[in-house]
């Protein structure tokens, strides 16, 4: 019978139904229809599902990079960023990557990442002579850089649906985040090089130039210091640390002048609407979570995992490719709210860290907001960049190769994700 | 007709201001509380004991609110498909559908809801100054957010039928609250 209640979602979805509103819709529909559980039984679920002190921070770091986004912050990374690397050949493909690196310590949905910063970023390359969708598409690709690297949304959401810790996992993203960077500047390199895209170069900065702008820059470098400081020592939670982020933004941006109350007007209404919309998905999907498990889906999904193969890289490689397609047509949160009470205990059986996992399912969620039909972060580029959707994903093509690729990499080398959270807390 | 849409977006639109002044001294409330507990803890070691259960307690009435008002910003994800290319009247036609889908939702949750509330209230919060009925922080907020989407359903389910009958304007199912950023 569940096949329905996933027929009855396709429909709905495929009719438009706000997911929010999809997910709880099939779940009663298939309830009634069944005439099994009662619907009660789940409908309290819907509520108590948020009881969790974890997920504030989730709103907070939103606000947190509402408030840097407000603060004239990202204009003041973008060219800190500059002065770094905006001599290299791909000059400002290169910023572009590095401004997202230092501004996802900072926020961590990347769909804020593309608006706020994106917007400067794709500003300034169009002025310096690059072409409107390539700034586009680099600002799509390197904004999913900011969930990898802490603070994440994404993450946090995990964290709390397969119960691991959520510094375990902050840390297990700062290695695959900056390899990631990496990967992506070669591409950028590659493509200067071989004249596939126009790079004016930007002439390299003087020490007093770059000194000017690093001081400049230093208060708003300081906060990814400051929070990953603080998940080592301890000194706070990822919610405690969410909130004091926020309030070094009030003080920065105010002190230098740059925040208005009109822009934190703007910053709360923004974090108060996207929490609204993305914290309630994770409310409304947990009757669809709990008729998987009242229907034992996660036991029959094992036993049929376990019959192809009961070698974890081949399940790794086949629940890689499913996420993949899923992540092509459904939202990042929806996916994670169904697939994870799911797969992890499955993965677990078989002796994959759910850390490790969490990074990967991670960053095969986020490639899918970027492939069609349905990448969410080129549709906000699009708006973002004013630039035409097909273009635009011409324009991204050559950074899927090496997305999958480094995918691949993040999954069959589990040290890249577990060392470092192994050495600071002795996992 | 026109009038009467009007005057409900503006009703629609006022109580938007309201949820919205709710949510945002629930948000500046959480900060300030968990500034004032790490405060407290670093500095006096006296640390606040309901701070947790308070944050987790604001975070659902922000999300509920904010669900509402999210609905009347349209900002709730949806997966485009074909809908947007079908000619105006099937597309009002499927729209009904859809409004109406999530009306029957949110009804089924009241209903229900309703009931839960009688079963929450017998506890009562644990680590708060005062004890109140755990009602207040999970059924309540869902059974007036659900009402208060209700409501703005109402409107677009209203504005999708009279696309039916060809009475489409610029801004029918438009946002009822402006964009943010």
């Amino acid at each position: 019978m569940i096949w329905l209640l996933l027929i009855i979602l396709a429909l709905l979805v495929l009719m438009e139904v706000p997911i929010a509103f999809a997910l709880p819709a099939s779940a009663l529909m298939y309830l009634f229809i069944s005439d099994g559980i009662p619907p009660m039984l789940v409908v309290q679920r819907i509520a108590s599902g948020l009881e969790s002190y974890v997920l504030l921070a989730i709103p907070l770091f939103i606000f947190a990079g509402n408030l840097f986004n407000s603060a004239g912050i990202a204009a003041r990374i973008f060219d800190f960023a500059v002065a770094c690397v905006g001599h290299i050949r791909g000059s400002l493909g290169h910023v572009n990557i590095v401004a997202s690196v230092i501004f996802s310590g900072m926020s961590g949905v990347a769909q804020a990442d593309a608006a706020g910063l994106g917007a400067v970023e794709v500003r300034e390359m169009k002025r310096h002579g690059f072409t409107a969708e390539f700034s586009a598409a680099i600002t799509a690709v390197s904004s999913i850089i900011g969930p990898i690297i802490p603070p994440s949304g994404i993450m946090i959401i995990y964290a709390v649906l397969a119960d691991v810790s959520v510094p375990d996992l902050f840390l297990a993203g700062i290695i695959p985040g900056l390899l990631m960077s990496l990967c992506l500047m070669g591409v950028v390199y590659w493509l200067a090089y071989t004249g596939r895209i126009i790079a004016p170069v930007v002439s390299r900065k003087s020490p007093k130039e770059i000194s000017f702008v690093f001081w400049r820059a230093l208060p708003a470098l300081a906060a990814p210091v400051f929070l990953i400081a603080g998940i080592l020592t301890g000194f706070a939670t990822p919610t405690q640390l969410g909130a004091l982020t926020a309030v070094y933004a009030i003080i920065l941006g105010f002190a230098t002048k740059e925040l208005t109350f009109t822009f934190l007007w703007v910053s709360i209404k923004d974090t108060v609407v996207t929490c609204g919309v993305l914290v309630f998905i994770i409310a409304a999907a947990t009757p669809f979570s709990a008729i998987l498990a009242l229907e034992g889906i996660p036991q029959k999904l094992a036993e049929l995992l376990l019959s192809i193969s009961d070698n974890p890289l081949v399940i790794l490689l086949i629940v890689n490719i499913a996420l993949l397609i899923f992540g092509m047509v459904m939202d990042t949160t929806a996916i994670l709210l169904v697939a994870v009470p799911v797969l992890v205990p499955v993965l677990i059986t078989l002796g994959i860290d759910p850390v490790h996992f969490g990074i990967v399912m991670v960053i095969n969620l986020l490639i899918g907001t970027l492939t069609p039909p349905f990448g969410i972060l080129l549709f906000v580029m699009t708006e973002v960049a004013k630039v035409e959707y097909k273009p635009l994903l011409k324009q991204t093509l050559p950074f899927y190769i090496p997305l999958f690729v480094f995918l691949i990499v993040i999954t069959y080398w589990p040290a890249l994700s577990l060392t470092l959270p192994e050495y600071v807390f002795g996992r | 007709m026109l009038q009467v849409r009007y005057t409900i977006r503006s009703v629609l639109y006022r109580i938007g201001q309201v949820e919205m002044a709710i949510c945002a001294a629930i948000l500046i409330g959480i900060v300030l509380m968990i500034l004032a507990q790490v405060l407290l803890n670093a500095g006096l070691g006296d640390p606040i004991t309901w701070e947790q259960e308070a944050g987790a307690y604001a975070l659902v009435w922000m999300t509920f609110l904010g669900a509402s008002i999210g609905l009347k910003y349209v900002r709730h994800v949806t997966i485009i498909s074909f809908i947007g290319k079908l000619p105006s009247k099937l597309r009002s036609l499927v729209r009904v559908f859809t409004f109406g889908i999530m009306l029957w939702t949110l009804y089924v949750l009241v209903c229900e809801l309703q009931l839960i509330m009688v079963i929450e209230a017998r506890s009562t919060t644990v680590a708060l100054p005062i004890d109140l009925p755990r009602s207040y922080f999970f059924s309540v907020p869902l059974l007036l957010s659900s009402l208060l989407m209700i409501l703005t359903l109402i409107l677009f389910l209203f504005e999708a039928t009279l696309g039916i009958f060809g009475d489409e304007c610029p801004d029918l199912l438009a946002p009822i609250m402006g964009q943010t950023q």
